[in-house]
């Protein structure tokens, strides 16, 4: 076997792959049918409000950020070609608005903006993680916390990429489109992003 | 062990991870992991980072979370409430203001065809013809159509030119007897002199009307309004002078 890597084979998903089901429920939100947008955000809204939180970190901008994600959907579902499962297209609104919401955010605040290092030395560190410690509860939360922190200070698009893989267990293709990159930058994204994370578990 | 070396099987660490290798590779990265514990402590980093992801992944709402789609439906109604269509349809629910509309269309339309009607056939000579007013009133301050009034600090007066192209001149006079004159008259963007008549005794004498014709054939220094010159209106009140009319002699 040779040294090229080399990655599954995957191949575009087209009408026919999208479900009977989901198709007639596109065409149906496509007219305005409100039982069938109301069906649709029942389906999705769990995977949507989740994946906002896990970017934003923050309930009610996650809860607002899903509201504006489905109403994005409605009006542009009509432009929905089948290139991808309607999931993954909704994944990459998601992601979209939470970039948007994001920028806006550090312009807006950018001033109220502390660096790590500065909240460190005004309020102290967080407890160092007890890993044979007896309360292994604890030491788990406070693990949690930790990967959370360096979550947040990954850039957005490494961040974005990990979140898809490893909580809502995209592939990379899928995470291709979601992002609108090709594959080799999802992996590379992906390298980066896990090394920062490793590099705050180093001690784990 | 198989065929691939440890730094093989670490390029392809992460897809293995993350089942992304064809199946032959992932048997062959599988077999070497089998008998490898450098690889397999390096899997092991994958895996942890893997495990603190979903560890610190945000809760799933519960069971009885009711979730964003009344609001979402609540928001697509506004939405459809408020599109132009809708508003533009509430508008024909009560056909009072559709009649109270299209009346007050009609009259604009009406209106507006006889203020053309009346451009259009109405005779431009008459000043005091509606034309001829609705033209004065169109027409910008300071033009010759619409003159402006001298006033003290902002314009420069009409003055009577050094080369002396009015061919009436004017002269101081010490002789007894004079009658004081006064004129209306306009000065165009020009510099002539139009409009002009008499005003109080002068009206109707031979002599002053001679002066008039006289004067109205000259050409001043028009009024200035900065840089540009502008028409006025002024009275010119002529006393203590010596007027002496120079008449051509034609033929």
């Amino acid at each position: 076997m040779g040294g090229e890597l080399s990655v599954k084979p995957v191949r575009a998903i087209t009408w026919t792959d999208v479900g009977g089901r989901e198709a007639s429920l596109i065409q149906r939100c496509a007219a305005r049918d409100e039982d069938a947008c109301a069906e649709l955000v029942t389906e999705h809204q769990r995977m949507v409000y989740q994946l906002s939180l896990n970017l934003l970190n923050d309930h009610n901008e996650a809860l607002d950020l899903s509201q504006e994600v489905f109403l994005r959907v409605f009006r542009t579902i009509h432009t929905f070609r089948g290139h991808s499962s309607l999931r993954t297209w909704i994944y990459r609104i998601v992601v979209n608005q939470a970039r948007n919401r994001q920028r806006w955010w550090r312009r807006r605040h950018r001033s109220q903006q502390v660096s790590l290092d500065q909240h460190i030395q005004d309020h102290g560190d967080l407890p160092e993680t007890v890993s044979s410690g007896p309360d292994r509860l604890v030491g788990q939360k406070q693990l949690g916390e930790r990967i959370r922190r360096a979550l947040d200070g990954l850039p957005f698009d490494q961040k974005t990429a990990i979140v898809l893989r490893e909580i809502d267990g995209l592939s990379y293709e899928e995470i291709g489109f979601s992002l609108g990159i090709a594959v080799g930058t999802v992996k590379s994204r992906l390298a980066r992003a896990r090394e920062g994370l490793r590099a705050e578990l180093r001690d784990v | 062990m198989t065929g691939l070396t440890c730094t093989a099987v670490r390029q392809r660490l992460a897809a293995f991870h993350d089942d992304e290798l064809p199946v032959p590779e992932r048997i062959a990265v599988q077999g070497h992991l089998n008998g490898c514990e450098g690889c397999a402590e390096e899997l092991g980093g994958y895996d942890l980072v893997s495990g603190a992801l979903k560890q610190a992944a945000a809760p799933r709402p519960p069971d009885d979370w009711k979730g964003v789609a009344p609001g979402v439906i609540g928001r697509m109604r506004a939405e459809a409430n408020e599109a132009w269509l809708a508003r533009m349809g509430r508008l024909f629910d009560d056909l009072h203001l559709v009649w109270i509309g299209l009346a007050a269309t009609a009259g604009t339309v009406l209106c507006g065809a006889i203020v053309l009607g009346m451009m259009h056939f109405a005779s431009p000579e008459r000043e005091d013809s509606l034309r001829a007013m609705i033209t004065v009133f169109g027409a910008p301050s300071g033009s010759n159509l619409n003159p402006v009034s001298l006033d003290g600090f902002m314009i420069q007066a009409p003055s009577v030119p050094q080369d002396g192209i009015v061919p009436a001149s004017l002269e101081r006079s010490s002789a007894q007897g004079e009658i004081m004159l006064a004129f209306s008259a306009v000065i165009t963007r020009e510099g002539a002199i139009s409009g002009m008549e008499a005003l109080g005794d002068g009206r109707g004498q031979l002599q002053v009307a001679r002066l008039i014709n006289e004067i109205s054939r000259g050409r001043l220094e028009p009024a200035r309004f900065g840089a540009d010159p502008i028409a006025v209106n002024l009275v010119w009140l002529v006393e203590h002078m010596t007027v002496t009319v120079k008449t051509k002699q034609r033929g």
